[in-house]
């Protein structure tokens, strides 16, 4: 495995666990599959078809995120936003994700 | 919107069934919100290859729609470790059964079964490692499938763990091929004492027989042979040695020796009928039996001492 290889299969792994945080403070406003998606993009976090849509199902099913099919456009369109439970999951984790950020600036200096 | 259309019939194909209607709908529109977007920023419809990057760009149908499938693995991380060990265990008790099992086969000295039985063996043992593997295979599938309880598979208690110093540690294929080594070994044995095996088809069969103090030496050899085999499958399953089974090993290893310190002192190991008309090959397998057997008890004997001492080092 060449270092480049290396670098963007550990940036894959360092990228997976913060996806999830992005994808819950995302979903604070209510989104379907491609307006989410976008606006991840805009901020600068890009993410394919593939790995949004089941991770967006699979929080569903945790119970974090609520949905509801709906008509826009003349489309019929599920809109994804958090739920009592994901609210509370998101504060706790934006705080565990402030304390992991000062300690790894601490640790890299 | 031909080309749009046959992706998403190709990715609905691959999707599970339950929830295929579900998630192409959601997926549909999520794809038509990305197209409208890029023409409204063109304002205009795309074209041919414009729909084809886009769909480049999102990817194969078929690993789009393998993100939404919940198990894409056969055994789960979860699953796994259960499923190795008793993959493992399982493979070494069926060898061990196959094994005993082909343990009354022929060997002759006319058909060449002393090549052909270990080959023979050996295609068993394949045989039985592929029916183990698709088992234990088939069964975690369906155990993670249907989320079965396994943790009575992970009932551990600290106090129980057992060494996993060098010093105890076990070799699966040298003890595998020790298993073999004394099944193979036994066959030959009692081969020796089933004329009309050991010597079928030559002229043998009625010239030569094992002498009568040979024959008292044919189920302390048996036993000992067998308490051995015992040994090595109960430490496959343990995955180690542990004290009783080196105890053990050792008292195997001294009861071999006595056994083969009073078999070094018979004057006789085969007996020739002189009334039957021999040849000239008879006396002289007679007299390659007295020599040769003298030596093969010789070399087993250094090679249970050998492994009497290193299983006393591990006590």
């Amino acid at each position: 495995m060449t270092d480049s290889e290396h670098y963007q299969k550990l940036k894959l792994e360092l990228r997976r666990g913060v996806l999830i945080l992005a994808v819950l403070a995302e979903l604070r406003e209510e989104h379907y599959g491609y307006s989410l998606r976008k606006n991840l993009s805009v901020k600068g976090l890009e993410i394919d078809e593939g790995t949004l849509y089941p991770l967006v199902r699979r929080l569903e099913k945790q119970q974090l995120l609520v949905s509801e099919w709906r008509m826009e456009n003349n489309r019929k369109k599920r809109f994804y936003c958090l739920s009592d439970i994901g609210h509370q999951v998101l504060a706790q984790l934006t705080e565990e994700w402030h304390n992991t950020e000062t300690t790894l600036n601490s640790i890299l200096g | 919107m031909n080309m749009i259309n046959n992706y998403l019939d190709n990715f609905e194909k691959h999707l599970p069934e339950e929830s295929r209607e579900e998630i192409r709908e959601e997926f549909e529109a999520s794809l038509l919100g990305q197209i409208e977007d890029q023409e409204s920023q063109l304002e205009r419809p795309l074209n041919e290859q414009e729909q084809e990057d886009l769909l480049l760009k999102i990817g194969h149908p078929m690993k789009v729609a393998a993100g939404f499938l919940s198990n894409q693995q056969l055994i789960g991380a979860d699953y796994y470790p259960a499923y190795k060990k008793v993959l493992v265990l399982a493979f070494w008790i069926y060898a061990a059964i196959t094994i005993l099992k082909m343990l009354p086969f022929n060997i002759s000295l006319v058909d060449g079964s002393f090549i052909t039985t270990p080959i023979i063996i050996f295609w068993a043992l394949v045989e039985t490692g592929i029916w183990v593997f698709a088992s234990v295979t088939l069964i975690f599938y369906l155990l993670e499938k249907y989320q079965t309880n396994i943790d009575f598979l992970y009932a551990w208690s600290p106090k129980q763990l057992s060494s996993s110093g060098k010093k105890l540690s076990l070799s699966r294929v040298e003890t595998g091929f020790e298993i073999l080594f004394v099944a193979l070994f036994l066959s030959w044995w009692n081969s020796l004492f089933g004329a009309d095996s050991f010597f079928a088809g030559t002229e043998l069969v009625n010239a030569i027989k094992m002498s009568e103090s040979m024959a008292t030496m044919q189920w302390p050899v048996n036993i000992v042979g067998g308490l051995s085999i015992m040994v090595s499958i109960y430490n496959l399953v343990n995955a180690g040695w542990n004290k009783v089974s080196l105890i053990i090993n050792i008292l195997v290893g001294a009861a071999d020796l006595v056994i083969i310190s009073i078999m070094m002192q018979f004057e006789q190991y085969a007996l020739i009928d002189i009334t039957i008309e021999t040849n000239r090959f008879v006396e002289e397998f007679a007299s390659y039996i007295l020599l040769n057997i003298r030596i093969t008890l010789a070399i087993i004997a250094a090679f249970v001492v050998w492994d009497m001492v290193s299983s006393f080092r591990k006590l």
